[in-house]
């Protein structure tokens, strides 16, 4: 399996929010980080083909997925940033509703969504209405929904959002248990999510992709930005404000500090191993506090 | 007795030379290219039978159906139980005049389900599927489409019992259901997702008072009665209409399947 991106590009009115992308991707699993407004949903929605880019293609094992068309979408999984529901639904009837719209037919579809449903471990609650489920249960569904027709292309649009850490393992869990001879694509602002369980890093800011890469490798851009220093606490206030902090400890009359600079922040200050997070800071804390 | 101990002795002794026989039988080494190459051939024959088989359209339009909103059909079920006592109980010309109140608002039923996975942001999803938005857009205007003309034949049905012709619900009841279904089409695609609740309901008082505007003097006009049973005249009103109808079902669909997600 093969999904090949040539020169993708989408142009809004005052915006470009992707920018000549050329990207080839083969069985694995990709993290794709980058700040609010990168471009990461829209490139997400163009290789889903829901959105129509506005030059530039996507192929798959050679064919144009524009041309493919429904063949192309059966062998697709996705959830979206915000995924809706049918609130009188249950879970299980969603399922359903989802698999008969991915071509199903009624009996895989109840042996999917059954097995589906106990692997994110709502099977219990499959006869209780979506409109009653915390957060974390609907993200859950919504994984569970994007895995019906068991997919070749699986892409997730910030999956982990309102799990709490035992589902996210459980998400890694079964990312990783799903993802051989898959092309699986996941973006996230919790970099450990991916750090631990992607092949390679895809690092997008400003509708481009800036890097990628093994995580050990992408991570090792940010070798000789990272200090870690001893402060006093008073001072930990201006140092805070003057630099890119990556985490503030408090022990007492001093505060460890670990701070993402080109430069060495102050005397005392030792450089430490990077860190896919501080990579994330160094390039996207701008971006952040922007919006 | 004895025959069967000796059946069971030889039985038994044909068991021993078969396992002596197996368990001198070796599986053969498979060639590991021979082996690489059945298991790409596999892999290429699962590939190529991936796509799952096509349902019928017919088969796929039943299952939406069912997960259909059951409010849906309650609010119709209602409007037309709420005309059958029209017929019951109203004089031709006020009945006439009830239908024309109706036929916007049956309309506007189905239109609120269409715009169901805008509502409820289920339109991504939905658009990834095989089946994509626009093909359960399609299905979703077939069968309200279905529905409201199983309506408009009941109520033709239940005038005849009335002394209401058929021409008469036509020109009351299902031209202007139609012209408002178009109505709403055009809204929907050229506002989108933004054109629901309110503003659908607010379109449908807006159809309601002008067809009331429109044909409210004609039951009581006999000459202009007379004109629109003309055969010829209904046959063009109908053609016109349901050719409108089409081509606003059609561009419906159409933009469907551009991008409604700006930035």
């Amino acid at each position: 399996m093969e999904l090949r991106l040539d020169r993708l590009t989408k142009q809004y009115k005052q915006k470009l929010a992707v920018d000549r992308i050329d990207l080839e991707l083969k069985c694995g699993v990709y993290g794709l980080l980058g700040a609010n407004g990168a471009g990461k949903t829209t490139l997400m929605r163009m290789i889903c083909d829901i959105q129509e880019p506005t030059s530039g293609e996507i192929f798959c094992n050679g064919q144009n997925i524009r041309e493919m068309g429904e063949e192309y979408r059966d062998r697709l999984g996705y959830l979206p940033q915000n995924f809706g529901y049918y609130p009188e639904f249950t879970a299980y009837k969603f399922l359903l509703y989802i698999a008969s719209l991915k071509g199903l037919s009624k009996q895989q579809a109840s042996v999917r969504a059954l097995y589906l449903l106990d692997m994110v471990g709502l099977a219990d609650q499959k006869k209780q209405k979506i409109k009653t489920f915390s957060g974390g249960m609907k993200q859950r569904l919504g994984i569970a929904q994007a895995m019906l027709n068991e997919p070749e292309i699986l892409v997730l649009d910030e999956p982990t959002a309102g799990l709490d850490p035992k589902e996210r393992v459980r998400f890694r869990n079964l990312i990783s248990s799903f993802s051989k001879d898959k092309i699986v694509l996941l973006s996230t602002h919790i970099v450990s999510d991916v750090e631990y369980i992607a092949d390679e890093i895809l690092v997008m800011k400003d509708g481009r992709l800036i890097h990628r890469g093994a995580p050990e490798v992408v991570t090792q851009e940010a070798k000789g930005l990272v200090w870690e220093c001893k402060v006093d606490t008073k001072d930990a206030e201006r140092y805070v404000e003057r630099y890119n902090v990556g985490n503030l400890k408090n022990t007492g009359d001093q505060t460890v500090l670990r701070i993402i600079s080109d430069v060495c922040p102050c005397e005392g200050a030792v450089e430490t191993e990077p860190t896919l997070e501080d990579l994330y800071l160094y390039y996207f804390s701008e971006e952040e506090d922007r919006s | 007795m004895r025959g069967s101990l000796k059946d069971r002795r030889v039985n038994e002794t044909q068991i021993q030379e078969i396992r002596s026989i197996l368990e001198g039988v070796r599986t053969p080494e498979i060639d590991e290219n021979r082996k690489q190459n059945t298991l790409e051939l596999l892999r290429m024959e699962r590939k190529r039978l991936h796509m799952r088989s096509r349902k019928t359209y017919g088969r796929r339009l039943l299952e939406q159906t069912a997960y259909l909103s059951p409010a849906a059909w309650l609010i119709q079920g209602t409007l037309v139980l709420s005309l059958a006592y029209g017929f019951l109980v109203r004089e031709k010309e006020e009945m006439l005049l009830q239908l024309l109140l109706c036929a916007p608002v049956i309309g506007i039923v189905g239109f609120t389900e269409l715009m169901r996975s805008y509502r409820q942001n289920m339109w991504e999803l939905e658009q990834a599927c095989r089946y994509n938005l626009r093909q359960l857009m399609g299905m979703r205007l077939l069968i309200f489409g279905i529905a409201d003309s199983l309506v408009a034949c009941s109520v033709a049905i239940m005038g005849w019992g009335t002394g209401i012709r058929t021409w008469e619900v036509l020109i009351f009841f299902f031209i202007p259901q139609i012209l408002s279904d178009c109505v709403y089409l055009y809204l929907m695609t050229r506002f989108r997702r933004h054109f629901q609740g309110t503003a659908l309901l607010g379109s449908a008082v807006l159809m309601t008072i002008l067809w009331m505007w429109i044909l409210q003097g004609v039951p009581y006009n006999p000459k202009l009665m007379r004109w629109l049973a003309d055969p010829f005249a209904l046959i063009l009103i109908l053609f016109i209409s349901t050719g409108l109808l089409s081509l606003c079902c059609v561009r419906f669909l159409k933009e469907t399947e551009t991008e409604y997600c700006a930035a």
